[in-house]
C-alpha cells in the first residue's frame, strides 16, 4: 500500500494529467454516447455523438483548474508537513539549509543526480515525501474525477430535461473558440503590461535614471550599472538597419518587379522557393555567416582604404567586428520578405492600367517605372516599413557580428551595438529583477516594441487599404 | 497618382535612334532585374557552401588507436560507467606504458614523462571508456580502443594549424651525443645547403630514424638538438639521412609544444593514429573541450521544446484561425484581434523573450532553462503564424463546400468540423509545419529565459535543464578555440538538415493536395 502510494508519488504531475484527461474524455464520450442511444433511440448516430461530445468536455472542465490550483500549491503545502515531520535537531537549520535538504528531495524525485546521498535522513525524508505526495495526488484524482461527474449528471439531467443537444455543443465548441483567438490579444496585452510595468521599475528604481537622462544621454554603460542613455544604441540600430535596407531594398524589390512583371509563370515557380531558402535560414546561421566570412572581409577592405595614398591611416576604425557585416548579412537576409510583400503588392496592380500603358506605345520597363510602381508606391512604403521593423528587431545577427561597444560615431567600420544586443548582454546569465541594471532591458524592451508597434500598425494599414483599393 | 505633365516634346531629331536608345534602356532594366535576382539566388548558395565547406573537416577527427593488450583489457574491464577518477588515472598510465614501449621498445623506464597528456585529456578518455561500453557490450570482442586525440593536434593533423614544410635529406651525417642528457650533435660537414635550412624563419623538428629532436639555435659549429621522443642515441654513430620539419609559428604562437608536435608525428608514421568519422558529435552532451562536444543534448533539447510547442501553439491556434474564418462576426472586437494577430507576427522575436522572462519566470516563478518554457514561449512566437496560415488553408475552401451543409440543415459547427476542417486540413498542416521550422531555428527568446546554461547531461524531460541546436551554435561560436568553428558549423548544417526535412515534409503535402483536387 505504502509502496503504491509512493510510486504514485514519484509520478510527474503533467502525466497524471494527461493521463486523466484522455481517461475522462474516453470515458464521458462513450459513457455519455451510449445512454443518450438508449434513453432516445434515434436513427441519427451523430446526435447520440454529439451528446457524448458535450458531455466529455462539460466533463474535462473543471480539471484544468483543479490541476492548476493544484500545481500552484500542493508544493508548499507538503513541505510544511514535512518540515513538521522531521527530527528536533534540524529545527535548528537554517533556512538556507533547509531550502538546500529540500532541492535535494526534490532532484531525488526527479531521478536526478546531484550529490551521492548517504544520510539515512535524507532517504526517509524523500520516501515521506513522494509517500505524502502521493497521498495528495490520490486526493485530487478523487476530487477531479467527482467533480467531472458532477458536471456530467448535471449535464446529463438538463438533456433529459429537453435541452437542445446540437445548440449547446455549438455553444460550448463556439465559446471554446472565441477563447482560443482572444488569446492572441492576451499575449499582447501580457506584453504590454509586463514591459510598461517593469519599465516603471526601471524609472523608479533608486539605481535608475531619470526619463530625460535615459533618452538624451550619449553613455552607455549597464554592465556597472552607471549610466543608462540610450542614444548610442539606438545609433547603432538605426545604423545597421539602414545599411541593411540599403541592400535589401533594391534586391528585393527589383527581385519583385521581375518576379511580377517578366518571369514566366515556370521562372517564377523555381525562383520563389529559392528565394524562400533565404527566409528560412535561421538568423544565428546568419550570424556565424556574418562573423565568419563578411566582418574580416569588410576589416580586409577597410584597411585596404586606410592604406591607400591619398587617405590618412586613422580613416576607418576597421575592427574585426563592425557594424557593416551585421548590417550586410542583414539586408541578405531582409532580401525575401521586401521582395514577397512587394511581389504580393506588385500583383494588386490591375492588368489595366499595364494593358493602357502598353497600348500608348511604352516599353515594359517605362510601364513598370511610370505606371505599376507608382501605383503600387504606398505599398512599397509600407513593405519597406515592416522590412525596418524587421531590421531594428532582428537580434542574433548583431550580437554575433556586430562588436558590442556603445559609442557614438558614424564609422560603419567600427563596432557598435544595439538595442537588442544590450537587451541579450543583459539578460543572458543568472539575473534577478531587482537590480536596475536588469529593468534596464526591459526599458529597452519597451523602446523596442513601441517603435516596431507603430511601424507595423502604420505598413498594415496601407497593405490593407490597398486590397480594399484594387480588389 | 498625379496629372502627367504635358510638356513639348523635342523634336524628333533621328525617330531611330530614339527608339533604339528605348530599347537599349528596355533591355538594361530587364538586365538589371536579372542581375538582382542572380545575386540573390547566388547568396543562398554562397551560405550554403560556406557553411558545407566549413563543416566537413569536422565530419572526421584524429582518435588515437590502441591495441588492447590483456593488461589494458583487464584495466578497461574494471572500469564502470561512469568512471571513478582513480579508474580513469590507472588507464591513462596503462596507456601511457603501452605508447611509450611503442615508441621505444628498448627504453627501460618511461623517458618522456606523461606522454599521455600531450596527446588526449582525461576528460576524452572518459567519453571513449563511455563509447565503448555503449557499442561494445561483449568485453571478449573488445580489440582496439579508441581515444579521441587534442583538438588543437587534430587541427594539426588536418592541415589546418601550423603551417609547415617537410623535407627528407638524403646525406650521411654524424649524430653525436653530447654530455648533458637528451641532447646531441648534428655534423654536417661542408654542407651549407643544410645549414642555411636549418637557418630559416620558424622553428625546425628533425627526424633521425624513429626519434625526433627539435633544432636549438646555438654558436657554434654543428647543429645542436634536443631529444623530443622516440630511442635516444647512446654513441656517436653515422646516419643515413634526416627528415627537416619546418614549421612556420613559433611554439609561443601556437597553443601546441614541439614535444606534443613531435609525439604526434612519431605516432602518425606508427600508424597509430588515425582518421575516423565523428562519432562524437551526433551522440556526447556538451562540453568543456571541443574534441568531445557534442549535440546530442541539444538535438533531444531541441525536441522536447518544439514538442511543448506543437501542443500548446498548433490546437489554439487553429481553433483561433476557425473562429476568425468561419464564425467571428464582422464588428469592432473581430476587426481587433485581426489586426492584433497581424501585428503580433511582425514583432521582434526578442520582446517574446522579454515576455518568458517577466511572466513566465519571474511572475510565475518557473524555472530557468528548460524546454517546458521555452517551448511555451516559442508557442506565443509562432500562434500568429500559425493563426495566419490556418486561416489561409480554410479561405482556400471552396464557398460551395459550405453552403452545401448549410443547406442540409448542419449547423455552422458541424459544418466546420465534419465538412471544411478535413478539407483544409493538408493546408492546416503545411502551415504547421513551417510554423515548426520557425520555431526550431529561433535563438533570440531562448537566451532570455537561459537556455544557455551548460547542459552537460541529456535531459530526458521537459523539466530538465536543456539547451536547443541554435542556442548550442551560438555558445559554440563564442568559444575561443578555433577548434570549435568546424563542429559548430557541423551543428549548423545538422539544423539545417531537419530544416529541409520539414520543409520537404510541407511541400510534398502541398503537393499530394493539389494532386487530389485536380482528380476531384
Amino acid at each position: 500500500m505504502l509502496v503504491m502510494l509512493e510510486t504514485l508519488g514519484r509520478l510527474p504531475l503533467f502525466w497524471l494529467f494527461c493521463a486523466l484527461l484522455a481517461a475522462t474524455a474516453f470515458v464521458a464520450f462513450s459513457g455519455g454516447k451510449l445512454t443518450y442511444a438508449r434513453s432516445f433511440p434515434t436513427p441519427l448516430s451523430t446526435r447520440s455523438n454529439s451528446a457524448g461530445y458535450l458531455l466529455a468536455l462539460v466533463a474535462l472542465l473543471p480539471i484544468l483548474p483543479l490541476f492548476v490550483l493544484y500545481a500552484w500549491s500542493c508544493e508548499p503545502i507538503l513541505r510544511d508537513l514535512l518540515e513538521r515531520e522531521l527530527p528536533p535537531h534540524t529545527g535548528a537549520w537554517t533556512a538556507e539549509q533547509m531550502n538546500l535538504f529540500f532541492d535535494q528531495i526534490y532532484a531525488q524525485l526527479g531521478h536526478r543526480m546531484l550529490a551521492p546521498i548517504d544520510s539515512t535522513l535524507l532517504e526517509l525524508a524523500t520516501r515521506r515525501y513522494s509517500a505524502l505526495r502521493g497521498q495528495a495526488h490520490l486526493i485530487l484524482l478523487a476530487l477531479s474525477i467527482s467533480c467531472s461527474g458532477l458536471c456530467y449528471l448535471l449535464t446529463w439531467q438538463r438533456i433529459q430535461r429537453g435541452l437542445s443537444l446540437q445548440r449547446a455543443l455549438d455553444r460550448a465548441l463556439y465559446l471554446a473558440l472565441f477563447g482560443c483567438a482572444t488569446l492572441a490579444i492576451l499575449t499582447t496585452a501580457g506584453i504590454i503590461a509586463s514591459l510598461i510595468y517593469e519599465t516603471g521599475r526601471f524609472f523608479s528604481h533608486p539605481d535608475g535614471p531619470s526619463l530625460a537622462s535615459f533618452l538624451f544621454g550619449i553613455n552607455w554603460n549597464a554592465q556597472s550599472g552607471q549610466s543608462f542613455g540610450i542614444l548610442p544604441l539606438l545609433l547603432g540600430t538605426f545604423m545597421i538597419a539602414i545599411i541593411a535596407l540599403m541592400v535589401a531594398v533594391p534586391i528585393g524589390l527589383m527581385c519583385a518587379i521581375y518576379l511580377s512583371e517578366y518571369a514566366t509563370p515556370r521562372m517564377r515557380e523555381t525562383l520563389k522557393p529559392l528565394l524562400e531558402i533565404l527566409a528560412g535560414i535561421p538568423t544565428v546561421v546568419y550570424g556565424f555567416f556574418a562573423a565568419i566570412i563578411i566582418a574580416p572581409a569588410v576589416r580586409a577592405a577597410s584597411q585596404w582604404i586606410n592604406h591607400l595614398p591619398f587617405t590618412p591611416e586613422t580613416l576607418l576604425a576597421a575592427q574585426p567586428t563592425n557594424a557593416l557585416a551585421a548590417g550586410l548579412v542583414m539586408g541578405v537576409m531582409i532580401i525575401p520578405l521586401m521582395s514577397s510583400l512587394s511581389d504580393d503588392i506588385l500583383r494588386t496592380i490591375p492588368q489595366s492600367l499595364r494593358d493602357g500603358a502598353l497600348a500608348m506605345g511604352s516599353t515594359q520597363s517605362e510601364t513598370i517605372t511610370r505606371i505599376v510602381v507608382p501605383a503600387a508606391m504606398p505599398g512599397i512604403i509600407a513593405a519597406l516599413l515592416l522590412s525596418a521593423s524587421r531590421a531594428i528587431g532582428e537580434t542574433m545577427i548583431v550580437v554575433m557580428a556586430a562588436g558590442g561597444r556603445a559609442i557614438m560615431t558614424l564609422d560603419p567600420t567600427s563596432d557598435m551595438t544595439t538595442v537588442t544586443h544590450q537587451i541579450v548582454t543583459i539578460l543572458t546569465g543568472d539575473t534577478s529583477f531587482d537590480s536596475a541594471r536588469t529593468l534596464a532591458a526591459f526599458a529597452l524592451g519597451f523602446a523596442l516594441f513601441s517603435v516596431t508597434f507603430i511601424f507595423n500598425v502604420i505598413a498594415l494599414r496601407v497593405v490593407r487599404s490597398y486590397r480594399v483599393r484594387y480588389v | 497618382m498625379s496629372k502627367p505633365e504635358m510638356r513639348p516634346s523635342p523634336p524628333p531629331a533621328n525617330k531611330t535612334d530614339r527608339v533604339l536608345k528605348r530599347r537599349r534602356a528596355e533591355q538594361r532594366f530587364k538586365f538589371y532585374c536579372q542581375a538582382m535576382i542572380s545575386l540573390a539566388v547566388a547568396f543562398v548558395f554562397l551560405i550554403l557552401w560556406v557553411i558545407a565547406s566549413k563543416s566537413q573537416s569536422a565530419l572526421s577527427r584524429a582518435y588515437l588507436e590502441i591495441a588492447l593488450t590483456p593488461t589494458l583489457q583487464a584495466e578497461l574491464s574494471r572500469v564502470n560507467t561512469p568512471p571513478t577518477p582513480l579508474q580513469i588515472s590507472q588507464l591513462s598510465e596503462q596507456i601511457d606504458h603501452a605508447l611509450q614501449t611503442e615508441l621505444d621498445p628498448h627504453a627501460e623506464a618511461p623517458r618522456t614523462p606523461r606522454l599521455t597528456n600531450a596527446i588526449f585529456d582525461r576528460l576524452g578518455l572518459i567519453s571513449a571508456v563511455r563509447q565503448q561500453a555503449r557499442t561494445e557490450t561483449d568485453p571478449a570482442r573488445r580489440q582496439r580502443f579508441y581515444i579521441p586525440i587534442d583538438h588543437a593536434l587534430d587541427l594539426y593533423i588536418k592541415q589546418m594549424h601550423v603551417p609547415r614544410d617537410r623535407t627528407v635529406y638524403r646525406q650521411a651525417v654524424q649524430l653525436t651525443p653530447r654530455a648533458d642528457q637528451g641532447t646531441a650533435l648534428l655534423s654536417v660537414g661542408t654542407e651549407t645547403s643544410l645549414s642555411t635550412a636549418f637557418e630559416a624563419p620558424g622553428e625546425h623538428l628533425v627526424r633521425i630514424e624513429n626519434s625526433w629532436y627539435e633544432h636549438t639555435p646555438t654558436p657554434g659549429s654543428g647543429i645542436a638538438l634536443t631529444h623530443l621522443t622516440g630511442p635516444q642515441p647512446e654513441q656517436p654513430r653515422l646516419v643515413e639521412g634526416f627528415e627537416l620539419l619546418s614549421l612556420s609559428l613559433s611554439s609561443a604562437e601556437r597553443n601546441l609544444t614541439n614535444q606534443q608536435i613531435a609525439i604526434a608525428e612519431a605516432l602518425i608514421d606508427k600508424e597509430l593514429i588515425v582518421q575516423r568519422l565523428n562519432t562524437a558529435l551526433f551522440f556526447n552532451a556538451d562540453s568543456t573541450r571541443p574534441e568531445i562536444a557534442g549535440a546530442a543534448a541539444a538535438i533531444i533539447g531541441s525536441i522536447l521544446t518544439m514538442l511543448i510547442t506543437s501542443l500548446f501553439a498548433l490546437p489554439i491556434g487553429i481553433l483561433a484561425a476557425i473562429y476568425l474564418e468561419e464564425l467571428a462576426p464582422l464588428n469592432r472586437f473581430t476587426n481587433l484581434l485581426e489586426i492584433n494577430i497581424n501585428n503580433l507576427a511582425a514583432i521582434p522575436s526578442i520582446i517574446f523573450g522579454l515576455l518568458g522572462a517577466a511572466v513566465f519566470l519571474n511572475t510565475f516563478g518557473m524555472p530557468r532553462s528548460v524546454p517546458f518554457v521555452g517551448g511555451l514561449v516559442l508557442g506565443l512566437l509562432v500562434l500568429p503564424t500559425v493563426i495566419i496560415s490556418s486561416r489561409a488553408a480554410l479561405a482556400a475552401v471552396p464557398y460551395e463546400l459550405r453552403a452545401g451543409a448549410l443547406a442540409l440543415g448542419a449547423s455552422r459547427i458541424q459544418t466546420v468540423f465534419h465538412h471544411i476542417l478535413p478539407v483544409a486540413a493538408p493546408g492546416i498542416a503545411t502551415g504547421a509545419i513551417l510554423a515548426m521550422a520557425r520555431a526550431i531555428g529561433e535563438t533570440a527568446p531562448l537566451l532570455l529565459i537561459g537556455m544557455v546554461a551548460f547542459i552537460h547531461e541529456i535531459p530526458s524531460r521537459a523539466n530538465d535543464e536543456a539547451t536547443v541546436l541554435p542556442v548550442l551554435i551560438y555558445k559554440w561560436f563564442g568559444s575561443a578555440e578555433r577548434a570549435w568553428e568546424p563542429i559548430t558549423a557541423a551543428v549548423i548544417l545538422i539544423l539545417i538538415l531537419v530544416l529541409v526535412l520539414l520543409n520537404l515534409t510541407a511541400v510534398v503535402i502541398r503537393w499530394q493536395m493539389d494532386k487530389t483536387w485536380v482528380r476531384r
